[in-house]
């Protein structure tokens, strides 16, 4: 953090809509939240997933002695948000005359649970229109997110995926997350590993973004802070509750951070691979990251001062010296990301994806990403992925 | 950074900041549906000519509903419930209030009613009365050190009671803050070095106080080093746009990181001295600061350390050994406070005893601190502090202040 | 779809944890009164108060279960230990002449000056089992205020030093900020202090 590179001279936006309620007997707070927005009756959607975890008898034991009553738990969701079970949720809210939604739960739950909102709320049958273009017209219903160790990084997002197209709304952010460490807990290694590089890559992108932001900057910090000396500890203990909760913490901050920043070239090439291989967002980020960012090593692009902060903290940054500091942020990062292999694939070899899907996918995310890269140079970080060679 | 064992955050103000963000309030207004915002605003604004410059920044975009410049330095109901009314009768769908702490809380307080209906703000008093979303309120801050524009809470007085009435709620955040360092522009020297300490203080109380989590901590570096990167060049060079605007963004992130983490000591002394002797927030604020710090030395000493980075920056940092850091922060920041009464010809006060009201008399006497002491009680930034602070300890503190001597341990 | 897979839940209630809070809350409500009588930094906060003032200190949700007229046919002194039946409440009362009286947990009837209320039964639970300090429960959000806040800063100011009594010193230092040193007051005052503070609130 030079003088020159904090001090915005451009205009900048910034929106951190969600309020975050983490630690200690959060849980305990859901009913509070709840009365804040006028609501007494949420219903609960969630995955099976997590109702085998027995999550959802920890989140009941929360309501004990309010005034809440849960209008239902719905807990078929697997890891598909679609819209017929939407729809069957929707009915079941207004059925139960229930007033705000619950997501227990990350990724499709909560997909789910926004579509379930738009239904509710704006009285749709399906989500047709909105395919179309139609803007959703707002307020929605209360929705309060309950993040489980699993994330998609859409969660904090003022976006949707259902049926596998997506919709943009600003009515779409969540009001609340409630963080706790009982529900934050990872199913496995991997679960917890996918997560995490995808809040990596969301807050490698926003402290890299070229137009400095000093809000985006304050919000994504944090979140590579914490991923920086709780990812490891909570890949390698899925059940340990501090790592969890600090890793979910990451999650939604990185989250919230790139809906300001925009998505980028990893997360645009990620997006690409994943959509021609069907591999999970996360793993395929989790290969890419660390060869994304030794490309960005050797491109001539400027590196804030801010990743190298955020990664190596107050000590670790001041004893840098300062011409170093961007070099040795983009490397603590990479190695960040490497540390991922305990629990993912290596390379996309080792992932058996085919070696002549690479070129389509370059050129696709080169087109997705609006001029900001070529089809080369995804075709070269793709390349090294496929066979791990750094 | 530390996970603390809890913690809550909430800013959901969309912020636009810029040397042309006042431009983008019409579009903005329009993505909320609205289109016939009212002003609100003090006299005092209107005369240094700010709500014409926003007015003709919005252009012919927007219809203005109705200008109000009617509140007071210490706003109460009435006057809100008098700007509601203004509101109605005008049809309007927004607000937009331009101005400090009072117009703001005023503005909240206006659209309380104006949202939720009835005819007074006195049907909304108390905890969790207000649970539904309001009309869209834009807030463009004209001092940079409030941060007003980031909290919750409106703090709305009733002259017949003789109380200050609490507003706390989500739905009072308002939905658009917008910094443009026009607005900052015309502000005197001594006012901007000691709202600019406002703005430090918030942040490094943030940084140390009870409530201390990761992003106020991450918001609150960063305030306190535009802050002390900025400053002196300001008040030296008052025409300096871009150096007001980092110290107007670094007001908005200081509040975003007190408004989420509570403020300790140095609050509730200056809360009190403003009450009792008038003294201006932000005066209280730069000369308490230090002391603040140096109270809590015995259990917050290397959260204190730490400030030395932005203070200073990361090469004084890494070359100050860990030790002496917190000494190192308080005495960093006691020069700042002479390097801005040197640059003020004196205005910017060092001391309590250096205080004068217009004039020219002490505003703090010294046989007082004894009665200022006793009312620390009343403030709820007491319990927020770190340390225990009673009366007893804050009588020493009092008295070094007013000295304008360390506190020494 | 058949709805009747996914059933309404009315959440239950944890009565040990009730029982507790009602002891707790029931033991310094008595203690609060005899404190302000026997030790004077008590009966200064206590004198900076209005006079006919009303506070509470409670656990929400307050909510008249069960029902008006079948709570009416209960007994005082169940109704007192604010078990039932509406929930845990401890009401304070200074009257005219100045002089504190505790006045068990029926809101019925009462208009308060100051509400203090803890936002669930487990936030309850972290302050009354000395796992977060009083201050750290007001930073943490764990309970809101609904009054004048001085009043409010006062009354946590009382709670402290009542606790400093109650408890032992090993429990009492987690509960407060810093541990008096007793300095101004002998050793043998404090433990008579005490030993009338216990007596006085369990008898009376």
């Amino acid at each position: 953090m030079n003088p020159t590179s904090t001090q915005t001279t451009e205009n900048f936006e910034f929106l951190f809509y969600p309020k975050v309620v983490s630690g200690q007997c959060a849980l305990e707070n859901l009913p509070t939240e709840l009365a804040g927005n006028d609501a007494q009756k949420p219903l609960v959607i969630t995955s099976q997933a997590v109702a085998r975890n027995g999550l959802t008898k920890i989140l009941v034991k929360a309501f004990y002695d309010s005034a809440v009553v849960i209008g239902a738990i719905y807990d078929p969701v697997l890891d598909y948000a679609g819209i017929s079970q939407a729809q069957q949720a929707a009915r079941l809210f207004s059925e139960r005359g229930c007033d705000a939604i619950i997501a227990l739960g990350g990724g499709p739950v909560v997909a789910l649970a926004k579509a379930v909102n738009v239904l509710v709320s704006e009285r749709q049958a399906t989500l047709q229109p909105y395919y179309n273009g139609t803007p959703i017209a707002g307020p929605l219903k209360p929705l309060i997110v309950v993040p489980s160790g699993a994330s998609d990084g859409q969660e904090a997002m003022p976006a949707m995926t259902v049926d596998n197209r997506a919709i943009a709304s600003e009515s779409l952010y969540p009001g609340v997350f409630v963080l706790d460490g009982r529900v934050t807990i990872g199913d496995s290694p991997s679960c917890v590993a996918e997560s995490g590089a995808i809040a990596l890559a969301q807050a490698f992108t926003a402290l890299t973004m070229e137009a400095p932001n000093p809000m985006i900057d304050a919000l994504a910090h944090p979140s590579l802070d914490l991923l920086a000396r709780y990812l490891l500890p909570a890949v390698r203990r899925p059940k340990d509750k501090a790592a969890g909760l600090a890793v979910a913490n990451a999650a939604v901050l990185a989250s919230a951070a790139c809906a300001n920043s925009g998505t980028g070239s990893v997360f645009v090439l990620g997006e690409a691979l994943a959509a021609a291989t069907g591999v999970s967002l996360g793993k395929c980020l989790g290969i890419l990251l660390p060869f994304a960012i030794g490309a960005l090593r050797q491109s001539s692009r400027p590196v804030r001062d801010a990743l190298c902060l955020a990664v190596a903290g107050l000590e670790g940054f001041a004893a840098i010296p300062a011409q170093e500091r961007p070099n040795k942020g983009l490397e603590m990062a990479a190695a960040l990301a490497r540390e991922l292999k305990v629990a993912l694939p290596a390379s996309l070899q080792a992932l058996r994806v085919q070696h002549h899907l690479l070129d389509p996918v370059a050129q696709a995310a080169a087109q997705k990403s609006a001029g900001r890269f070529t089809a080369a140079e995804c075709r070269a970080i793709l390349g090294r992925a496929w066979e791990a060679n750094a | 950074m530390l996970l603390p064992s809890f913690y809550d955050f909430c800013c959901r103000v969309r912020t636009l900041s810029g040397i042309n963000a006042l431009e983008q309030i019409p579009m903005q207004l329009g993505r909320m549906h609205a289109s016939h915002p009212m002003i609100v605003s003090d006299k005092g604004v209107g005369a240094a000519g700010l709500i014409d410059k926003v007015i003709q920044a919005l252009g012919d975009g927007l219809k203005i509903g109705a200008v109000y410049d009617q509140v007071p330095v210490d706003s109460d109901y009435k006057v809100v419930d008098d700007a509601a009314k203004v509101y109605r009768r005008n049809g309007c769908d927004a607000i937009i209030a331009i101005g400090g702490g009072s117009v703001i809380d005023t503005a909240k307080g206006v659209n309380i009613v104006a949202s939720l209906g009835g005819d007074t703000l006195l049907a909304y008093e108390g905890f969790g009365a207000v649970k539904h979303p309001l009309r869209p309120l834009v807030v463009v801050p004209t001092t940079a050190g409030t941060g007003s524009e980031m909290t919750l809470v409106a703090v709305i007085a009733d002259p017949d009671r003789k109380i200050k009435m609490l507003f706390p709620s989500y739905f009072l955040l308002p939905d658009l803050a917008v910094i443009d360092p026009r607005m900052t522009l015309t502000l005197p020297d001594f006012l901007t070095a000691s709202t600019a300490m406002d703005a430090m203080t918030h942040a490094c109380e943030a940084y140390f106080c009870l409530e201390k989590n990761p992003l106020s901590d991450s918001f609150a570096l960063r305030a306190i080093q535009l802050i002390s990167q900025n400053l002196l060049n300001v008040v030296k060079t008052p025409g300096d746009l871009h150096g007001r605007l980092a110290l107007a963004n670094a007001s908005a992130m200081a509040g975003i990181a007190f408004s989420n983490s509570m403020v300790g000591m140095v609050h509730n002394l200056g809360h009190t001295v403003g009450a009792l002797c008038h003294v201006p927030h932000g005066v209280a604020m730069s000369i308490f600061l230090p002391y603040g710090l140096e109270y809590n030395l015995g259990k917050s000493a290397d959260v204190i350390g730490e400030l030395l980075f932005p203070l200073a920056g990361p090469e004084a940092f890494h070359a100050t050994p860990k030790k002496e850091r917190p000494a190192k922060v308080i005495a960093h920041l006691r020069q700042m406070n002479e390097a801005l009464h040197a640059a003020t010809q004196g205005k910017h006060p060092r001391c309590l005893k250096e205080i004068t009201g217009r004039d020219g008399a002490q505003l703090v006497p010294r046989t007082l601190l004894p009665v200022i002491a006793e009312a620390i009680m009343l403030d709820g930034a007491r319990l927020t502090n770190p340390e225990e602070f009673l009366p007893a300890d804050a009588l020493p503190v009092l008295e070094r202040a007013w000295e304008g001597m360390p506190l020494g341990h | 779809m058949n709805t009747s897979r996914y059933p309404e839940i009315k959440p239950g209630q944890k009565w040990i944890k009730r029982f507790y809070l009602a002891i707790m809350l029931w033991t310094v409500g008595k203690a609060i009164p005899v404190a302000a009588k026997v030790d004077k930094e008590v009966k200064k906060e206590i004198d900076k108060l209005p006079n006919n003032f009303t506070l509470r200190l409670m656990v929400l949700p307050e909510r008249a279960f069960p029902p008006f007229f079948y709570a009416k046919m209960l007994p005082a002194f169940v109704a007192d230990k604010g078990l039932l039946p509406y929930g845990l409440q401890m009401i304070l009362h200074k009257d005219k002449e100045g002089k504190l009286h505790y006045q068990g947990a029926d809101p019925r009837g009462k208009k308060f000056d100051l509400s203090m209320a803890f936002k669930s039964l487990e936030a309850a639970m972290m302050v009354f089992t000395f796992r977060e300090s009083s201050p750290t429960g007001y930073a943490h959000d764990r309970f809101v205020v609904e009054g004048y806040l001085p009043n409010a800063t006062i009354f946590m100011r009382v709670l402290d030093i009542v606790q400093v009594y109650l408890l032992p010193k090993l429990i009492a230092r987690l509960a407060v900020k810093r541990y008096p040193s007793w300095s101004e007051m002998s050793p043998l005052k404090k433990h008579i202090n005490r030993i009338i503070i216990y007596v006085r609130a369990f008898t009376f």
